[in-house]
């Protein structure tokens, strides 16, 4: 059986190195296309795809339309080279694409990397496009309802189980109870003409303190229950509906290490950090189409809200403003103002809205109830050092109290009702 | 010594009549209606019982803790594209020009993302600087009013702008004769637009007209209207001209008129003030002097006064006049003795439309040698506020009568509504072929229009303005047009056909290369504003001026002086004689502008139909005011009260009859009586319809001019009784001393004059001995245990927010109840609930009457007890002296509402401001019964979502339009809590925040509540009293300034300070 075996193996290897062989145009013997692939994700993808337009023209069969592998070569290396010397086929391109001059590699990538990412483009398949379709907003998910429904069957079960039970065990009782009866020739009190009601009636009657005792502890647990339920009323941390658009922190504060700050610009101005608006999407989000089929799906929605055209690459798209489900919301009555916490009291955003950059949908950290925040301002101590607004003030308390003296949020009226209801 | 007059807010209180007696006792007047809904089930069987209560409340708890179980989604959209200057949460604010034809004032709003909430005075303005007053206010309602077109209508239908501009073009094509009729237009580049119409169809005549007519001033001054000011002047004489709310430019005016008559530590002189007039305006109740004359002897007081400044000056004198009274002219030699003496620094003016008593007030001033660039009237420098003209209009009737007129294009005017029936508009006007209405609402004249242009809210718009020579104001848009066909920026088309600009439809039609208004105002500028700067033309020196001039909203300069004919067709001699022939006799009407509603044109606003008027604190009403004593006399009802409504009349005259109840009004001359125009609407929208009579029915046309003086009036006493909503006693401080005032004369001697310390007797011991109330003080020094108050124990470094108000000052006007009810989203509650007296306004202003006649001298004169109550109603309600006290929350730090709440809703807080959380309130009331200067409101309704006040409430969560005016840093109020003045706390915090972003401290004047900033006169300073360099700090340091009740010892932080008065007698120290 080896010798056979052997043999097959030999004549598949030789087989396989034809095939490839076959299959790789000639201009990639000397090449790797595995490593243009490489160089070509590093470097070009932020302008250019396979199978569309970004900023740069679609790249599929390229090296089929260029006048040839040379000029396309030197176009990589040095495109302003090439414009320069007036090329026709350089300046139609040039001018097809809106006047964007391309990036020139001379320097950054070697010759050989450069003949690599030719390769690549010879045989590279299309990435599947994104296409402009309706962002739509979903029900908010609220997956522990589902355990929840689960739980009250479970319940239910359990005491149709036990009634079923009851009834057959009473049944039984009776029965034997008749038997006895019968064989005694005496009357018992349990038996024939009492029904359950009766049974559980004289049950109490006989055991008077114990059910007592039972009916106190079963009110006090349904009160400290009910108690502990009515305060988490509209409490929700965890909370996490769906978005129109599976946003990701994770992948904007996390991985791409955006400053919160880029986004939510109005948490530095005023009341409201505010959630971005489709334009500021749009400064990244021009060139970024995603890497894979699932983020080219959500970023085609923002494409889609904001009237952006892909390949045309302007606003030309009626827009479709997205409803976001709101994470955060404070009631009607409780004033709060981002740019007092995070600019004057220097809070991160971290303190109150958790660590987003691992989030993968969006998440109430903080419970937000009243004394959510008042725990904090007995705390938090009030950030005096270079603001000329508590100058004097911190002076004096510094000379009265000395210097380690820590003058909280509270010590400044920061737990005074008007301070945020009004 | 102490104040012994007699003040009273109402002839309930002067008489004390029972129920007032019963009712100032309570903070709630009304018994809340428990039998209504607990009814006895065995007397009702169809109410429900107290078994269905239960099961009710029991399904109601579970069903609203069921729903309380999920928290409602929340969508939050934000914009696609931001635009630039919008931040969501931050105010933008954007310099612009109010005009309606009535008030002129430069104004900044304040828009909140996109959406303007308030408008201020802007301080930039030479003109109004700063000031503005609450018909100006209550504009940024206006821009929401729900009755706005939204599109071109044809007949009554809707159509698109093509097909108006294609009609409208042929029709004019057609030749014939075209009239426009506007009110009188400020915006040069409007004239020009409307002039370069009238070259395009050669047979246009543009007429100006004004409501309420300033035809006979124009008239006297050909050379056009003076400049007035009043602050130059030390004596002031005003002949039946409310200058302070409505005579020409009342808000410029009360703002000089302040300037003069504040006192202070370093300037105890102030103007003198004497007023004639026959109805109590809001000029004469601040008036040092006030003399009831007839309305027919307006004329008569104008010929007294010029003959004796004549013989005291040496001019010719005219034939004299007589007089109902010996005293009128007893009064006026004393006044033209006053005036005399402060020869070259007085000023005379009359509120007339007659061309005589213009003429003649003219000479006056000129005899005091009062014209001059820098005294009271400058001639060098034109008015443009006013250009209407009677003769135009009344020309333009008769043509259209006599159907020379083929096209009629109205523009800002609503003659069908508001012009003497006398001269027949509404039927003339049915007679034009084709009638172009630009309005913004159908109005009574836009409903009977052929076409109706619906033009842009002047928030919307762009404009200019040029009040007076040399002084300019740009008009910009603060909101993009709510009604438009196409949005842009969000490129999105809406189901509206839109608005536009009025000047673009002249545009349109004269086939103007430059339709788009904006760019026409540009080109206007730059070819005749910029010219006036002095500098060469040229586009960089014009983007500079524009920017400028938008920014700040006004582009001033010296104005070229230019010697303005003061010649007028009419002669001394001729208006002398024109005046004896002036109609008199019977009851005399006459017919005024209201400080809320003024000529009618903003009627459907809910806050000014709400806003008590400064005088008769009547809200929601028109009515016939009329002398008290007389009204007593004639039997009609005086007292008003739960179980007494108002008398109704019939006035008629000249064959008009207006069926209105009667009010009395003390301090109204005998033998006259007031009615109020801008009533009476019939096509303003739901909240105006129906509300009043139409009084401009009654305008007289005599002379050739609109003469709102009416003589020969019958009134009779019409059947059934009518309930006004007033309110005058409400809210009461039950008699106690609050108003302190004084004489120039006793100030000048000592200035705290009127505001003697009081004492009270303490019992020490067994002897009884008069202490300071100070001494005697059952509470703990609330300011020095305060922990949070090591700020102010560490040198006063904190924040302790005081608020002044000069009672001096204040003139009633209301600017401060509106500019409350916008920035605190203060609900309206209409005039069922006024009559409950349940009204929301944080502020109110007391108006107090007040008279010599004291009880010690009613006894002392021999006066019973009976007797004495009607005779000194009599004697003191003829003409009272009057006193505006506004009073808001007092901010105490001894609150006695704070120790009484079971919630501790209410608070104090280290800055002093007694604060109020609504949704810790659980409604007790105890607060409110407990509070000595009844300034707490209890919400009884849901005003934003009951369906009852879905038509005087703006603020309806139902109405889309409305509710856009709230102010979304206050929160907006349920039913069952009770509020209050909060001292703007909003503005406090946010005012706070930005200093501390900056890292400065807080500069005095930066944080200001509504009511201090919209203060025409400044009355109401407000600031850190921590800061010994702030204002309020130096005013608490003001021998006049004085607390509210003092004696109770509730140390408020808002102060007052004693009013002081010219007069030329001794009243209080007798």
């Amino acid at each position: 059986m080896n010798i056979p075996s052997k043999k097959l193996q030999k004549s598949l290897v030789a087989f396989l190195a034809f095939v490839l062989a076959l299959a790789t145009p000639n201009i990639s013997n000397a090449a790797d296309a595995g490593n243009g692939q490489k160089v070509f994700k590093a470097n070009c993808t932020s302008c250019h795809a396979i199978g569309r337009k970004v900023v740069g023209p679609d790249l599929m069969d390229v090296t089929k339309r260029v006048p040839s592998t040379d000029w396309m070569f030197s176009w990589i290396k040095n495109n302003a080279a090439v414009l320069k010397t007036g090329d026709k086929y350089a300046t139609q391109v040039f001018n097809d694409n809106g006047k964007q001059a391309m990036t020139v590699f001379d320097g950054t990538l070697t010759d050989d990397q450069i003949k690599d990412v030719i390769a690549y483009l010879a045989v590279a398949k299309p990435d599947a496009g994104p296409v402009a379709t309706a962002a739509t907003g979903t029900e908010t998910g609220a997956p522990e309802n589902k355990h929840k429904g689960q739980f009250v069957w479970v319940i239910v079960i359990i005491i149709a189980t036990l009634f079923i039970i009851v009834t057959v065990l009473r049944t039984v009782r009776k029965s034997l109870q008749a038997v006895v009866d019968e064989k005694t020739g005496e009357k018992t009190q349990v038996g024939n003409g009492t029904t359950v009601w009766q049974d559980i009636g004289i049950w109490i009657r006989n055991h008077k303190s114990r059910f007592a005792v039972t009916v106190i502890f079963f009110i006090a647990l349904s009160s400290v229950y009910s108690w502990e339920y009515l305060w988490g009323i509209d409490v929700t941390p965890g909370y996490h509906p769906s978005q129109p658009i599976n946003f990701m922190h994770k992948v904007h504060a996390g991985d791409n290490a955006i400053a919160c700050i880029y986004c939510h610009s109005g948490a530095e101005k005023g009341k409201v950090a505010g959630i971005p608006t489709l334009n500021v999407c749009m400064n990244c989000h021009k060139g970024i189409q995603g890497s894979t089929p699932e983020y080219q799906k959500e970023i085609a929605k923002v494409y889609y809200a904001a009237g952006w055209d892909p390949s045309k690459g302007d606003y030309t798209n009626p827009p479709h403003p997205v409803q976001w489900n709101r994470v955060h919301s404070l009631p009607d009555f409780a004033y709060f103002n981002h740019s007092q916490h995070v600019v004057v009291g220097k809070v991160e955003c971290e303190k109150c809205h958790g660590d987003v950059k691992t989030f993968t949908t969006d998440q109430q950290f903080a419970p937000l109830t009243m004394g959510w925040c008042i725990n904090c301002h007995r705390e938090t101590p009030v950030q005096m050092e270079g603001n000329g607004y508590y100058a004097k003030l911190h002076e004096a308390i510094k000379q009265k109290f000395g210097d380690d003296k820590k003058v909280t949020e509270a010590d400044m009226g920061g737990l005074e009702c008007g301070k945020c209801h009004y | 010594m102490a104040n012994q007059k007699k003040y009273w807010k109402g002839l309930e209180e002067l008489t004390a009549s029972p129920s007032f007696v019963k009712a100032k006792t309570k903070e709630f007047v009304e018994e809340v209606p428990v039998d209504e809904f607990l009814g006895n089930q065995g007397q009702n069987p169809s109410s429900t019982s107290r078994r269905d209560f239960l099961k009710f409340l029991g399904f109601s708890v579970a069903a609203a803790s069921l729903a309380a179980c999920e928290a409602p989604v929340v969508k939050t959209i934000p914009y696609v594209i931001k635009p630039e200057e919008v931040t969501p949460g931050i105010d933008n604010w954007y310099a612009s020009t109010y005009f309606d034809g009535q008030d002129y004032c430069s104004i900044l709003i304040k828009t909140r993302d996109g959406r303007p909430i308030k408008v201020e005075g802007n301080t930039m303005s030479g003109v109004t600087k700063g000031a503005a007053n609450a018909r100006v206010q209550s504009s940024v309602l206006s821009l929401y009013n729900s009755e706005r077109l939204t599109g071109p209508m044809i007949g009554h239908k809707k159509a698109t702008w093509e097909q108006v501009d294609k009609e409208i073009g042929e029709k004019l094509a057609k030749g014939g004769n075209i009239r426009i009729l506007t009110s009188t237009i400020v915006s040069p580049s409007t004239d020009q637009i409307i002039a370069d119409f009238k070259e395009k169809y050669s047979s246009t005549k543009h007429v100006s007209w004004d409501a309420v007519s300033f035809s006979g001033l124009k008239k006297a001054n050909e050379g056009g209207i003076p400049t007035y000011a009043f602050n130059k002047a030390d004596v002031i004489v005003s002949i039946a001209a409310d200058f302070l709310t409505n005579w020409l430019s009342p808000i410029e005016f009360s703002k000089q008129y302040a300037e003069g008559r504040k006192v202070g530590k370093n300037k105890k002189e102030m103007s003198r003030h004497i007023q004639f007039e026959s109805i109590m305006t809001v000029s004469g109740a601040n008036a040092d002097t006030r003399v009831q004359i007839k309305p027919s002897e307006e004329g008569a007081v104008a010929i007294g006064l010029y003959n004796a400044v004549a013989k005291q000056t040496g001019g010719s004198s005219l034939a004299a006049p007589s007089f109902s009274d010996a005293k009128i002219s007893e009064r006026i030699d004393k006044t033209a003795a006053e005036l005399v003496k402060s020869k070259g620094k007085s000023l005379v003016v009359a509120g007339s439309n007659d061309t005589a008593v213009q003429v003649v007030v003219k000479e006056i001033n000129k005899l005091l040698d009062n014209y001059g660039a820098d005294k009271s009237i400058n001639s060098d420098k034109a008015c443009y506020l006013r250009q209407g003209s009677d003769e135009d209009f009344a020309e333009l009737v008769s043509d259209m009568k006599a159907g020379k007129v083929d096209v009629l294009i109205t523009y800002n005017v609503n003659p069908v509504y508001n012009s003497a029936k006398a001269l027949g508009f509404a039927e003339a006007y049915a007679k034009v072929p084709c009638k172009i209405a630009l309005a913004e609402v159908k109005d009574e004249t836009a409903s009977g229009a052929n076409y109706i242009c619906p033009t842009h809210n002047y928030m919307e718009a762009w404009g200019d303005a040029n009040p007076y020579d040399g002084q300019y104001s740009l008009a910009q848009p603060a909101i993009y047009p709510l009604f438009s066909k196409k949005f842009p920026r969000e490129n999105v088309e809406s189901k509206y056909e839109g608005t536009r600009h009025a000047q673009e439809n002249f545009l349109k039609w004269s086939g103007s290369e430059t339709p788009d208004y904006y760019t026409y105002l540009q080109q206007y500028w730059k070819k005749n504003v910029l010219p006036e700067q002095g500098s060469e033309g040229g586009d960089y020196m014009f983007i500079d001026l524009w920017n400028k001039t938008l920014s700040s909203g006004v582009f001033e300069k010296e104005a070229k002086p230019r010697v303005m004919e003061s010649a007028s067709s009419v002669s001394l001699s001729d208006a002398a004689s024109k005046i004896a022939a002036t109609p008199k006799g019977g009851i005399e009407a006459v017919l005024y502008e209201k400080t809320g509603i003024g000529n009618g044109n903003q009627a459907n606003n809910p806050w000014l139909q709400e806003m008590p008027d400064p005088i008769s604190k009547v809200t929601w009403d028109n009515y016939v005011t009329m002398n008290p004593g007389e009204m007593k006399d004639k039997g009609y009802n005086l007292l008003l009260d739960d179980n007494r409504d108002a008398s109704i009349v019939t006035v008629s005259a000249n064959g008009v009859t207006l069926t209105l109840p009667v009010y009395p009004q003390p301090g109204q001359a005998r033998g006259t009586i007031g009615i109020a125009l801008g009533y009476g609407r019939t096509g303003a929208g739901k909240v105006a319809n129906g509300i009043g009579q139409n009084a401009y029915t009654l305008v007289q046309w005599t002379n050739n001019t609109f003469q709102y003086n009416v003589a020969n009036v019958t009134v009779t006493k019409a059947d059934g009784t009518y309930k006004l909503a007033a309110t005058q006693t409400h809210h009461t401080m039950i008699g106690r001393p609050v108003l302190k005032e004084t004489t120039l004369e006793e100030y000048k001697k000592h200035a705290d004059a009127g505001n003697e310390e009081e004492k009270i007797p303490v019992m020490l011991g067994s002897k009884s001995e008069d202490r300071s109330f100070k001494d005697v003080n059952l509470w703990d020094d609330y300011d020095n245990k305060s922990p949070v108050n090591m700020t102010n124990n560490a040198g006063n470094l904190g924040l302790r927010w005081k608020m002044a108000i000069d009672l001096n000052s204040c003139i009633g006007c209301g600017a401060c109840v509106v500019s409350c009810n916008a920035e605190n989203n203060v609900p309206v509650v209409g005039k069922e609930e006024i009559l409950n007296a349940r009204e929301m306004h944080w502020i109110r202003i007391d108006r107090y009457y007040s008279s010599d006649l004291t009880m010690e001298k009613a006894k002392e004169e021999g006066m019973t007890e009976s007797h004495r109550m009607y005779t000194m109603m009599d004697a003191s309600a003829d003409n009272p002296e009057v006193a505006f006290q506004p009073v808001m929350c007092q901010h105490c730090n001894h609150a006695p509402c704070e120790t009484v709440c079971p919630v501790i809703a209410t608070s104090h807080a280290s800055e002093g401001i007694n604060q109020m959380v609504y949704n810790r309130c659980v409604g007790t009331k105890y607060c409110a019964n407990n509070c000595p200067y009844k300034v707490r409101r209890f919400n009884w309704f849901n005003y934003y979502r009951d369906e009852k006040f879905l038509t005087v409430n703006p603020a309806q969560e139902s109405n889309e339009m409305g509710r856009m005016v709230l102010n979304p840093d206050v929160v907006v109020r349920s039913r069952g809590v009770m509020e209050k003045c909060s001292l703007c706390i909003q503005r406090i915090q946010g005012g706070k925040l930005k200093a501390k972003i900056e890292g400065r401290t807080i500069k005095d004047g930066e944080v200001n509540t509504a009511c201090a900033q919209s203060c025409p006169t400044q009355a109401i300073v407000f600031g850190n009293g921590n800061d010994p360099e702030s204002r309020v700090a130096k005013l608490m340091d003001d021998e006049r300034n004085y607390l509210l009740l003092a004696d109770l010892d509730t140390q408020p932080n808002v102060f007052y300070m004693t009013k002081v008065r010219n007069s030329d007698h001794h009243l209080l120290s007798e």
